[in-house]
């Protein structure tokens, strides 16, 4: 068959699963040192291109890894997903999990910043067998729980007003 | 394949689909096929393979790890496109569903097209149309 006859009868379909809602949960190691600009700058680009495509999600940045939730359309989530892969600022990306939701988790958010803090070393080692954070040897529930106590705890926080020394562990 | 022995206790199991691209001929197929039993054997990898000419459906079974690094050289194999995770899970308690395979293949044809039509809304096959849920059950059929 002609590739333009092919392509033709059977299109790249951004529409064909769009009605589905997909989370998908990864892990990655961060290449460069990451001053706060770097973060700073990733934040603004991911926030933009997610509310332009419907996206939603939350980002925990420490040291060394990202821990990364994105939840949005079927075909959305994966275009977005191929170019994570590929891209540069970060290496062994690792997902944790991908699942089709009745509703998203994050859904005030086009990205919600989560950068954990000295006071939250006990909320490592609640999920933790070690004493070191290392998110390639968790299970899926322990990753999925920590992202979203460390959601509870700076929203409690926000609420407070309390200000935090943000460190890496 | 390197891979530190730390990360290798998660076991999972990775749903995909992908397009194939027009120009694969059958021996590339055959070649797809008999490259992924190898190497799945090697790597502990376990799994299942629907392929009815456009489209590949795709259930992998292993370590976290190792199923990652095969995602990442899948998702930029020039012998398809448009690759789209549909469900990435911990297997717990019960365990694989394709231990007995290093990769299974199931092919739709008019012998099997009601199974097929079971989960779909059209009449042709096409996976980026089903739910993960319609793939799981489908999936689940075909290997009793």
């Amino acid at each position: 068959m002609e590739q333009s006859e092919f392509l033709e009868k059977r299109p790249s379909n951004m529409e064909e699963g769009r009605h589905l809602i997909l989370r998908l949960t990864y892990v990655s190691r961060h290449n460069a040192e990451n001053s706060n600009i770097e973060v700073t700058r990733i934040l603004s680009q991911s926030r933009r291109n997610n509310e332009r495509d419907g996206i939603t999600g939350a980002l925990v940045i420490n040291d060394e890894y990202f821990l990364q939730s994105i939840e949005g359309s079927r075909p959305v989530i994966n275009a977005l997903f191929r170019k994570l892969v590929n891209d540069k600022r970060h290496h062994a990306l690792q997902v944790i999990e991908c699942s089709e939701v009745e509703e998203r988790l994050w859904s005030k958010w086009s990205m919600k910043h989560l950068a954990p803090s000295e006071q939250d070393r006990e909320y490592v080692r609640k999920f933790s067998a070690g004493t070191v954070f290392d998110p390639y040897i968790m299970s899926t529930s322990q990753i999925l729980r920590f992202i979203e106590t460390l959601s509870d705890l700076q929203e409690r926080r926000d609420k407070d007003g309390v200000k935090t020394k943000s460190l890496g562990f | 394949m390197t891979q530190k022995t730390s990360e290798s206790h998660i076991l999972v199991s990775m749903t995909y689909i992908s397009r194939a691209n027009p120009d694969m001929s059958d021996e590339a197929f055959s070649d797809i096929l008999r490259q992924a039993q190898e190497n799945n054997v090697k790597n502990g990898i376990t799994g299942m393979l629907i392929f009815n000419n456009y489209y590949f459906l795709q259930t992998i079974e292993g370590s976290r790890a190792q199923l990652n690094h095969l995602l990442g050289n899948l998702v930029n194999d020039p012998r398809h496109y448009d690759l789209q995770l549909l469900e990435t899970r911990e297997l717990k308690g019960k365990g694989r569903e394709w231990s007995r395979w290093s990769m299974n293949l199931a092919l739709p044809s008019t012998d099997n097209a009601a199974l097929y039509l079971k989960y779909s809304t059209t009449a042709e096959f096409n996976p980026y149309l089903l739910s993960a849920e319609s793939i799981r059950e489908l999936m689940t059929e075909l290997n009793h």
